[in-house]
């Protein structure tokens, strides 16, 4: 059984990944704006996941050591558990813009920072 | 409605790519407006040519002055409206059915491979395949509300656009009946004082 913080975390992997497909498409399209003598001139568009509502089903099926819970949450696993035993749970995410700056160190390699600008 | 299990994060990059794919048809279609009717003769080997104008005439007169005709030609293209769709925000419900989820390592993230490159994109990552299903489907185990919106460029980005802009070259063309925009109006007539160096008469 998962625990709750990896299917937490699955879903926010999986929402940077669509953030992330959607960013490579648009920087494949940037040098058709760019050529173009009239697309330069408009915005090249780039869309982003300002903030996602959830709503998950799941039941408690154990309690680690440290105190992660251990969830069934597919629906094979749901299955067998009765319905006073599921529950729900609602969480909100916004997403931020970080940007990446190269920052070289003394050991010839690079290192890398998140800023905001 | 698919039946099929697909990948969560599928799911939710499907809505951005078509929303960024329309906004490009979008763009494309207010490109061809511009071209078709804002030029005489369309595009012809990347040169635009002419651009379509009209030109129309009044009187204007100004007080204990004979009436003079103005000519004005006016760029067609500033004088309607041009269709320029974009989509500014998106917000999608949809309801899954949790299929499977496969971790495809340990939990620890591992930021650079052996040759000390960054990999984050090849990083440890837990899959989730999903059904979609119907907001009323008993079989929901988790819905969603996402918000999409259009970003503000970065400023990275439209330095980039800027440099590729600096690579344009332009010429000055001294032929005033190129088709440029503007007034036309009849060429004042000579003074009728005396050179400033000339003394008055008496």
């Amino acid at each position: 059984m998962p625990k709750l913080t990896e299917v937490l975390g699955a879903i926010l992997q999986n929402v940077v990944a669509a953030r992330q497909s959607a960013d490579t498409y648009t920087a494949s399209i940037l040098p058709n704006y760019a050529k173009d003598k009239i697309l330069k001139h408009f915005p090249v568009p780039k869309i982003e996941i300002e903030s996602v509502e959830l709503s998950l089903k799941f039941a408690i099926t154990g309690v680690g050591a440290n105190g992660e819970l251990s969830v069934a949450v597919s629906s094979q696993e749901m299955e067998n558990i009765p319905e006073n035993q599921v529950s729900t749970g609602t969480f909100t995410f916004s997403m931020r813009n970080y940007y990446v700056k190269e920052k070289p160190t003394e050991e010839n390699t690079i290192e890398y920072q998140l800023t905001e600008q | 409605m698919p039946t099929n299990p697909l990948p969560f994060g599928e799911i939710l990059a499907g809505p951005m790519l078509a929303m960024i794919q329309a906004d490009t048809i979008a763009a494309q279609a207010s490109a061809e407006f511009i071209e078709n009717v804002g030029f005489v003769n369309g595009t012809q080997n990347g040169n635009f040519g002419q651009m379509r104008m009209i030109t129309f005439t009044y009187q204007k007169q100004n007080i204990g002055e004979p009436a003079e005709t103005i000519t004005l030609k006016v760029p067609l293209l500033s004088l309607i409206p041009i269709p320029l769709l974009q989509v500014r925000e998106a917000e999608i419900d949809f309801g899954v059915e949790i299929i499977d989820m496969q971790s495809s390592g340990p939990a620890q993230s591992h930021l650079r491979t052996a040759s000390g490159n960054l990999s984050y994109l090849d990083g440890n990552r837990t899959a989730m395949d999903v059904i979609l299903r119907e907001q009323r489907d008993t079989h929901i185990q988790m819905k969603m509300k996402v918000h999409f919106a259009q970003a503000d460029i970065p400023s990275g980005l439209s330095r980039l656009l800027q440099v590729m802009d600096n690579s344009l070259l332009s010429t000055t063309n001294t032929n005033s009946n190129n088709g440029g925009g503007g007034i036309i109006i009849p060429p004042p007539p000579p003074p009728d004082e005396a050179p400033p160096d000339t003394p008055p008469s008496n």
